[in-house]
């Protein structure tokens, strides 16, 4: 399939890793920011493939792990109610909160559906007119213009029972506070393809400056993430620190506007917690003044008081800072499985526990699955979109 | 989260005063909202996100440190393209 195929071809990844292996001299840490290039990197046993020289740091761009216990809670309580219809991406349902995740709660009755789009929410909403519709609104810019949308739409058609429980976070505050914390040390940062898709990459220029790191805007393929590896090791070989775009048949430096002037219609920048790290100043949207009516936490005032227990053996977050592999979590494999999770890094789609858990064992044989045609893997992935 | 696969955009229509179209990706067909995409027309490509088209792929686009490997990924590309 076009846009695909061309970006999946084994020979063209193997003469950028040879370009890689050819002008690196010394060892460089770089970070893929966001989870979905973390499971295409493992999928295709990038991390084994690239030079020795070049470490691949895993980043916290996986919405989903980062969503605060908090408000998966909230979400199960609300899930709970007989008035509620709670409507999620199908990667929240698994999730594991202080007590049980959504699926348990659909299994015991709650009425919890999965959607594709957060439109689709609408729909059941107006199916529903003695319900209010509960929609989990989380993600990352690339997911915050679908999200706004769905919300305007609401007020514009008329729509008052539908709700959303907000919990979006936004990436260049997130890598402003990795790069001020003492204890990480990258290189070079590997930017996510879609957040910038929405944002552009004006953003990370007075980054760039100020901590004199390069950051490439990267692509999930695998040639696209070789590419993005190649342009970053190329800065920090001839030690320049610009930001640049590897991504460029998707990514302008100005975003989609019209995206995100949706995104500053409906929301406004907040300081948010991620789950695991921390809170990280300025690094999320809550609700505009115009649209708090569709605020599920204002809507439903009584679930404000949750008592959150954390599992403690659970070190997600120093996986999502970088700090620690997955597979240096006591946990891992034993006690934390995908079946019987511990932390939400373990489940999601993105998460990089699941990533190593899914993909570490085959990681000798993954060059076939570079090679895989799209043809025969599209078709699911769309299923799933 | 951030997954968005690319698909061609084959019909157009306006829906509660949205932009919608039916993308193909490589034989699914599925309703996306193209509200962002003022200019997407039929036969443009199209990376669809939780059911927004979130960018119009620019088929010219050659990133700006081109290496040989990569050249020659775009000249397979650009041979497809002509068929
Ligand atoms: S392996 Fe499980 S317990 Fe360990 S960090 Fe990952 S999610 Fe948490």
């Amino acid at each position: 399939m076009k846009y695909i195929d061309e970006y999946r071809d084994e020979k063209v990844t193997r003469g950028l890793l040879d370009e890689i292996g050819r002008i690196v001299t010394r060892e460089w840490k770089l970070m893929e920011v966001c989870g979905g290039q973390t499971h295409s990197i493992l999928k295709s046993g990038l991390d084994q493939l690239l030079p020795p020289q070049i470490e691949l740091i895993h980043g916290p761009g996986c919405p989903v792990c980062v969503t605060p216990l908090e408000l998966i809670d909230k979400a199960i309580a609300l899930a709970q109610r007989s008035n509620v219809i709670f409507v999620s991406y199908g990667d929240m349902l698994r999730v594991p909160g202080s007590e049980r995740d959504l699926f348990s709660v659909r299994a015991a009755g709650g009425d919890v559906r999965i959607v594709y789009s957060p439109l689709d929410s609408l729909k059941i909403a107006k199916e529903n007119p003695d319900k209010t519709i509960v929609f989990f609104g989380i993600g990352f810019e690339t997911t915050a213009p679908a999200n706004a949308m769905a919300v305007a739409q609401a007020k514009r058609q008329g729509i008052k029972n539908f709700a959303m429980l907000v919990s979006h976070v936004t990436v260049p505050p997130a890598i402003s506070a990795l790069l001020e914390s003492p204890d990480v040390r990258v290189d070079g940062f590997l930017a996510a393809g879609h957040v910038c898709t929405i944002m552009g990459y004006w953003e990370y220029e007075p980054l760039v400056k100020k901590y004199n790191v390069p950051v490439v805007v990267t692509g999930f393929e695998p040639v696209d993430i070789v590419h993005g590896v190649l342009m970053c090791v190329k800065q920090l070989e001839e030690g320049r620190a610009e930001v640049e775009n590897a991504y460029a048949r998707s990514v302008r430096r100005e975003g989609n506007e019209p995206a995100q002037a949706i995104i500053n219609e409906v929301f406004e920048p907040c300081d948010r917690p991620w789950r695991g790290i921390g809170v990280i100043p300025q690094s999320g949207y809550k609700f505009r003044e115009a649209y708090t009516y569709y605020d599920a936490e204002q809507r439903f005032p009584d679930i404000q008081t949750i008592a959150t227990k954390e599992s403690s053996l659970c070190i997600s977050g120093q996986v999502l800072q970088g700090l620690k592999k997955p597979n240096q979590c006591p946990a891992f494999g034993k006690e934390c499985t995908p079946q019987m999770p511990l932390g939400a890094t373990m489940v999601s789609s993105e998460g990089a526990c699941a990533a190593y858990y899914r993909y570490a064992r085959f990681a000798k044989t993954a060059l076939q699955d570079l090679t895989q045609k799209s043809n025969t893997v599209i078709p699911s992935e769309a299923r799933n979109l | 989260m951030c997954l968005g696969i690319p698909g061609k955009v084959t019909e157009l229509y306006e829906a509660n005063g949205m932009k919608m179209g039916k993308v193909d990706f490589g034989g699914v067909v599925k309703e996306a909202c193209l509200e962002y995409l003022p200019e997407i027309e039929v036969g443009d490509y199209t990376i669809v996100h939780v059911g927004f088209g979130i960018s119009q792929l620019d088929e010219e686009a050659i990133t700006p440190s081109s290496t040989s490997a990569l050249a020659s990924a775009n000249s397979t590309k650009r041979k497809r393209m002509r068929r």
